[in-house]
């Protein structure tokens, strides 16, 4: 089966940002030769808020790790302000791009407040007149806003290891969101979050990429979420972009149904997925 | 905010050491009444004695402080708290340096008579085949840790340390083999650890300059290796050089850890549990344990050691130091396990 890509042009009311993040024919080969990126080329902009989609194994987290910096592309460039992301240090990268995890992992009991201070790590080392262990008002301001925001201001002296599975998602946003990055890469960031704390989180990144023109870069499985939300929306398909371009464009069925392998159709402007028949 | 702030830094470092400096005072004045008698006397001796338990616990508190060390790095670099400095075939390698030295030692030494260099690096006993074999282990461990690309991978490390451990232990029987029945009991004592009044001052001193080159050392990677207690994705993310980072801390072990074998040989339990105890205490940072766990561990090793001198009458001769402290450590461990029910 072949996914013809389909590359629509920037949708006519995107945000106004330049280009801040770009994937040249990115390739990722993991050691057992496996291709799990290929030949992906896809740009990313200031003030969008993108979502990447895909079934299981299409590459959409492994994307993330390579625009992260943190896997080597086998081939390819990605570019991050102008310039190449294997030519940053970690620390200049740590101030352009932050991250969040599907299932953050912390391996000692740390305070959720410790957790999120450690988002100002980058911070602290680029300013030199600032000691390693003391945070200015500033920095301290942004760490409660932060922990206000992601609704976890309560459980600030509660340590990791006592947190619920969405609890700890919470955390790693908040420590995401101390970074104050202009590009934020989430894999899967509500997969453990109650309805109302996704919607939180949803209005909160929105509007940082809408007032603070920050670029959102969103691996979810809710294709309806995806269709509602995003400014555009990338499809991922056995490593490659199969698709990429404004919700209703790419969000069809004539495009879904090879790749999922199921049966779409939209009602009441909501995807409906069934089996095909005879499966 | 129990946030960690300088000052509160500056007071538990200045609190540990006044501590540890106490109770160094106080072992050194603990001692047997007289020898191979059950009483033991508390107060400063003649001249002579004082100089052999200065010695003796001078080597106590630097072997401890450099396990303490070892400990809180080898446990943040592992991201493993059931790590310590022997638990990558560290202590496996030192053993068998001084079964080889054991059993071919003497003929060496016979034909290299005359070299006053070489009759030096005798004198020393068991030190130089011990450092000789630590460093092999650790080199071998070290070229085995790494993944693809050259970075240290915590897993793949922990597994090279216990397969060249158990490679060690079996070289270590092959050898005992071989041995006369006589010296089979030094290999023994040597396995547990002990610490001599005979350890030369040279020794006590170059493992006193290791200890504080790799204590200030790390005194500079606790911020950043609290975050790289994180996944090494998100660790990434938060601005950490995890390459250099695992280098730094996995080399600074090392020589906290041959600084500890060259004046008390491979003691076990107060590299595991020393960090243990003050993660329960004090937190997980690691800015504070680095300070708070090398204190500890010498108090413990300095303790253990003056309980083993004074109590040598009861047990038809001292027991080696390592014994007291897997004793007293054991138990204490399962008790914190059972407490906390987690490992972290």
């Amino acid at each position: 089966m072949h996914i013809h890509s389909r590359q629509s042009d920037l949708p006519s009311d995107a945000p106004p940002g330049g280009l801040v993040l770009e994937a040249t024919h990115l390739t990722f080969q993991y050691a057992g030769g496996k291709t799990a990126v290929d030949d992906v080329t896809v740009p990313f902009y200031a003030g969008e808020l993108a979502m990447i989609v895909g079934p299981n194994g299409s590459g959409k987290s492994t994307l993330l790790q390579l625009l992260l910096g943190h896997l080597t592309p086998s081939g390819g460039t990605i570019t991050v302000h102008e310039q190449n992301i294997t030519d940053l240090h970690p620390l200049q990268r740590a101030a352009l791009l932050s991250y969040v995890p599907q299932s953050p992992q912390v391996s000692f009991a740390y305070s959720v407040q410790e957790i999120v201070a450690m988002g100002l790590w980058a911070h602290q080392r680029r300013e030199p007149g600032l000691s390693v262990l003391k945070a200015d008002q500033p920095m301290l301001d942004r760490m409660v806003q932060a922990m206000w925001d992601l609704d976890i201001h309560a459980l600030a002296q509660r340590t990791y290891d006592e947190l619920s599975a969405g609890e700890r998602q919470r955390v790693a946003i908040a420590r995401a969101l101390v970074q104050d990055t202009p590009i934020m890469l989430l894999d899967e960031p509500t997969a453990a979050l109650d309805v109302w704390h996704q919607l939180e989180l949803l209005d909160h990144l929105k509007a940082l990429a809408r007032d603070r023109k920050k670029a959102i870069i969103w691996v979810t499985h809710d294709l309806n979420h995806a269709r509602t939300n995003a400014n555009r929306v990338l499809i991922m398909h056995e490593g490659k972009l199969a698709a990429h371009g404004q919700a209703d464009q790419v969000l069809t069925a004539e495009i879904l149904e090879p790749i999922y392998r199921v049966h779409v159709t939209l009602r009441n402007d909501h995807l409906l997925f069934s089996r095909f028949p005879g499966h | 905010m129990k946030a960690v702030n300088p000052s509160r830094l500056t007071v538990i470092a200045l609190v540990g050491v006044l501590l540890t400096a106490l109770i160094f005072v106080m072992c050194l004045a603990c001692g047997p009444g007289a020898p191979g008698q059950r009483t033991i006397s508390f107060g400063f001796p003649e001249m002579a004695i004082l100089q052999l338990r200065l010695t003796r616990v001078e080597a106590a508190a630097v072997a401890g402080t450099a396990l303490g060390l070892a400990g809180v790095l080898l446990q943040g670099l592992l991201r493993n708290p059931l790590a310590d400095p022997f638990v990558l075939g560290i202590s496996s390698g030192s053993t068998v340096g001084v079964m080889i030295w054991i059993v071919f030692g003497q003929a060496l030494e016979q034909s290299f008579t005359g070299s006053p260099w070489m009759e030096n690096l005798f004198n020393n006993g068991q030190t130089i085949p011990a450092l000789i074999g630590a460093v092999v282990a650790t080199w071998l461990v070290f070229l085995l840790g790494r993944r693809r690309g050259g970075m240290l991978d915590p897993m793949t490390l922990i597994l090279s340390g216990v397969i060249i451990s158990t490679i060690g232990g079996a070289l270590v029987m092959l050898l005992n083999n071989l041995v006369p029945y006589g010296a089979r009991t030094d290999i023994l004592n040597y396995m547990f650890g002990y610490i001599s009044e005979g350890t030369s001052h040279t020794l006590i001193l170059a493992a006193c300059i290791s200890l504080v080159l790799a204590w200030t050392g790390a005194l500079a990677l606790g911020g950043a290796m609290n975050i790289a207690s994180f996944s090494d994705a998100e660790a990434h993310s938060l601005g950490i050089e995890l390459s250099s980072l695992r280098l730094s801390a996995f080399a600074l072990a090392a020589l906290a850890t041959a600084a500890s074998i060259t004046v008390a040989g491979p003691i076990g339990f107060v590299g595991l549990i020393c960090p243990h105890v003050c993660r329960g205490i004090f937190g997980p940072d690691h800015r504070q344990l680095l300070i708070t766990s090398p204190l500890l561990a010498a108090i413990f090793l300095m303790v253990s050691d003056t309980f083993v001198r004074c109590t040598g009458a009861y047990f038809n001769g001292e027991l080696p130091v390592g014994v007291i402290t897997a004793l007293c450590g054991g138990p204490f461990f399962l008790y914190l396990l059972n407490r906390r029910r987690t490992w972290m």
